[in-house]
């Protein structure tokens, strides 16, 4: 029975994985992280809306815990693939035709310009700062997010983290 | 298809619960002081280990049934795992966060430079991109030569490879 299960589960993070692809080659311009979780979230009310249906001696649960496992690997590595700057160097350089690129200009373009400005870009749409003439400060929902991270941070001895 | 939920899933999905307090214990080691990365692996190696010896002293109907139970209790057990992972990834090494800490510890509006220096209680946006390096200088996929960064022929070639296959295969048009 539990093999069953496991095909079962397996053929859920398939159609997952098949939505997904379709979803962000459909509408390049919504976030392709949004689109992983939201498919990822239709499809486990789906599958428990269907499965009754399903005429087979199997447990939803272990389905569930099979296709949730997949589901959460491919969720990882497709976060890496999505945002790590550690491999978009790595591609850079490869695309280059010595396979090298200056070290300032790395930093220069990834973290200063690129990673940052993106970043600061994120917490203002957020609302978690705004900007004036003076700089950016934390709006209060940015304050609240801040010292709930603190919080946690000091329940788990993180001194430093970035 | 039935709905009933297996007992032999129950022991696992309590016990992964319990996994924040075995982190926050592990975290508090001094042998493992700031590094946060060890901190996670060595509190899900006890975890793990104390999930397989807890699963053997289960009473009968609550212990894996056979090779497929065990495969998916220790799906559901990775499943948890991978949730705490990435709560402790932006915990420790979150971007954005660390950038809102930053303006936290500033009484006053911040330019963006001035969160750049006091990024990481004053390391400095450089930091993160000296620790990618070195990150990725230890696993040999990039060496130095002079003032420039070098792709390894090999490792740093074949990452680039499985890098490529990741983006079609996801569909991505833009990364990073």
């Amino acid at each position: 029975m539990n093999v069953t299960d496991v095909s079962l589960g397996i053929t859920w993070f398939l159609i997952y994985l098949t939505a997904v692809y379709a979803a962000i080659r459909s509408w390049p311009q919504a976030s392709p992280a949004v689109l992983a979780v939201l498919i990822a979230a239709a499809i486990t009310i789906a599958a428990a809306v269907v499965a009754p249906a399903i005429p087979l001696k199997a447990n939803y649960w272990r389905v569930f815990a099979t296709a949730s496992f997949l589901m959460l690997v491919y969720l990882m590595v497709f976060g890496a693939t999505y945002k790590s700057i550690s491999l978009h160097i790595l591609h850079d350089l490869w695309q280059t035709p010595s396979r090298k690129l200056p070290i300032e200009h790395i930093l220069a373009r990834y973290i200063q310009k690129e990673s940052f400005s993106a970043r600061i870009q994120v917490m203002l749409e957020h609302g978690w700062a705004t900007q004036s003439s003076q700089g950016i400060t934390l709006s209060p929902k940015g304050r609240w997010l801040a010292r709930s991270v603190r919080f946690v941070q000091r329940l788990y001895n993180i001194e430093k983290s970035g | 298809m039935q709905f009933s939920f297996p007992a032999e899933l129950l022991y696992p999905v309590i016990f992964s619960l319990t996994f924040p307090i075995t982190l926050a214990v592990v975290s508090r080691s001094r042998l493992l002081r700031g590094r946060n990365a060890a901190q996670f692996f060595v509190a899900s190696l006890v975890h793990l280990a104390a999930w397989v010896g807890g699963s053997l002293f289960l009473p009968a109907g609550y212990t894996p049934h056979g090779a497929s139970g065990w495969l998916i209790s220790s799906m559901v057990v990775g499943s948890f795992l991978m949730i705490y992972l990435e709560a402790w990834a932006l915990l420790s090494r979150g971007y954005t966060l660390a950038m809102l800490l930053a303006l936290l510890e500033s009484p006053s509006p911040l330019a963006a430079d001035a969160i750049a220096a006091r990024y990481r209680s004053g390391d400095g946006l450089e930091w993160i991109f000296r620790h990618r390096l070195a990150g990725l200088e230890a696993a040999g996929m990039i060496r130095k030569e002079g003032a420039d960064l070098a792709l390894t022929p090999r490792l740093g070639a074949f990452v680039v490879m499985l890098y490529r296959v990741a983006i079609a295969v996801f569909g991505l048009r833009k990364t990073g």
